[in-house]
């Protein structure tokens, strides 16, 4: 009874220890949604932009009329800085966050954990953090945006 | 005279009350030397086992990317068992963007229960809990090109970074031939705690292993001697 229980132990430890590597698609979490509400019933707004970009690096992302987006962080900083251009204002928004890189296998390289995300500055009306830890995908909401 | 002779009664009386009270007390004495003896010849050590995990030993030779080592200890107070790991293991990986190299040393802490209790060669199969402890230092170069973002070539050092955590441990300690006993312990090891570290993230803790995820395997096997101190006593009888 013992030796079998052992033999068991042994051969789960084994198999168990070969099923741990890693997927290697989509390891940063530098992925955030913002979702365009009305200041005045919190029901979904939609807002035309002709231009939604990073101020530093210059980046261009779209131009349209969204009532959500899903925008990338730079995980090389632990700010980024978008603009949202419309035909009459120009808009900013400047989120703070804390990125760690840690290494993750010989297959896949590394990845980079973004936490603590908050925005340090705005131009909108009013604007709500939801979640404070980015995605690796798209579908989620971080930010709530009121005008 | 009356009052002599009940002097004398009481007397006689107080004598015999005292010697049966003398005599209990001797008795109850007695029988707590028993006991401390019992409970002496039970608990106290009959051996410490030292020894080395081969496996440590066979990946520093075969694989480039570990070195380490590890020897325990273990000492036995009637089916609980003492135990002391300690250890070193440095890792070194590359990767198309990045390097990372780790190196620390470790211990571990705990008790292991022997279930075989009966066992005419004092055999152990064992569960047991562990404290583990590390101090490392580990760093890792990135260069990288993100599409969106660009090249990023960057460097992270951190040095004396301590991490702590806790396993549950199972398995055998087998005698072999006089003083030389073999064995492994498997682990649950769970629990990891450690340092903030502001710019890197550990990958992997010497002692515990990768740190993706909240819990991870671990297995040693022991080549051990077991030195003795006192001669054990027989083991129970089987009924």
């Amino acid at each position: 009874m013992v030796k079998s229980s052992a033999w068991f132990l042994v051969l789960f430890l084994l198999t168990t220890a070969c099923l741990d590597e890693p997927e290697c698609f989509n390891l940063n979490n530098n992925i955030i949604g913002i979702s365009f509400k009305k200041l005045a019933d919190s029901s979904i707004d939609t807002a035309e932009f002709t231009l939604i970009g990073t101020i530093e690096p210059p980046l261009i992302f779209i131009g349209d009329t969204v009532s959500r987006i899903t925008l990338p962080l730079n995980y090389f900083v632990d700010e980024t800085t978008f603009f949202f251009e419309s035909p009459d204002t120009l808009r900013i928004l400047r989120l703070g966050y804390v990125s760690q890189a840690q290494f993750v296998s010989e297959d896949c390289g590394e990845k980079f954990v973004l936490s603590t995300l908050r925005v340090l500055e705005h131009s909108f009306d009013s604007v709500r953090l939801i979640s404070d830890v980015p995605s690796a995908e798209g579908g989620n909401t971080h930010i709530e945006i009121f005008q | 005279m009356m009052s002599n002779t009940l002097s004398l009664k009481i007397l006689f009386l107080s004598l015999v009350i005292l010697t049966h009270s003398l005599e209990n007390a001797s008795a109850q004495a007695a029988q707590d030397t028993v006991k401390t003896d019992t409970l002496r010849n039970k608990y106290f050590p009959t051996g410490i086992r030292v020894g080395t995990d081969i496996i440590s030993l066979v990946k520093t030779r075969t694989q480039d990317n570990f070195s380490g080592w590890e020897v325990n200890g273990e000492i036995d107070f009637n089916r609980y068992y003492f135990t002391l790991e300690y250890g070193k293991w440095g890792r070194n990986f590359n990767s198309d963007s990045a390097a990372y190299m780790n190196d620390g040393r470790y211990w571990r802490a705990g008790v292991d229960v022997n279930f075989l209790t009966k066992d005419p060669d004092r055999n152990v199969f064992f569960l047991g809990a562990r404290y583990g402890r590390s101090v490392f230092s580990e760093s890792l170069s990135i260069k990288l090109y993100d599409p969106i973002w660009g090249l990023l070539v960057d460097d992270f050092y951190h040095s004396d970074v301590n991490a702590w955590w806790l396993e549950i441990t199972t398995g055998l300690r087998v005698k072999i031939w006089k003083i030389f006993w073999i064995g492994y312990t498997g682990r649950l090891k769970f629990a990891l705690s450690s340092d903030v570290t502001d710019e890197m993230l550990p990958h992997d803790v010497p002692g515990f292993g990768k740190t993706d995820k909240e819990t991870t395997w671990g297995f040693n096997y022991y080549l051990m001697i077991r030195l003795p101190i006192r001669k054990a006593p027989p083991p129970p009888a089987k009924k």
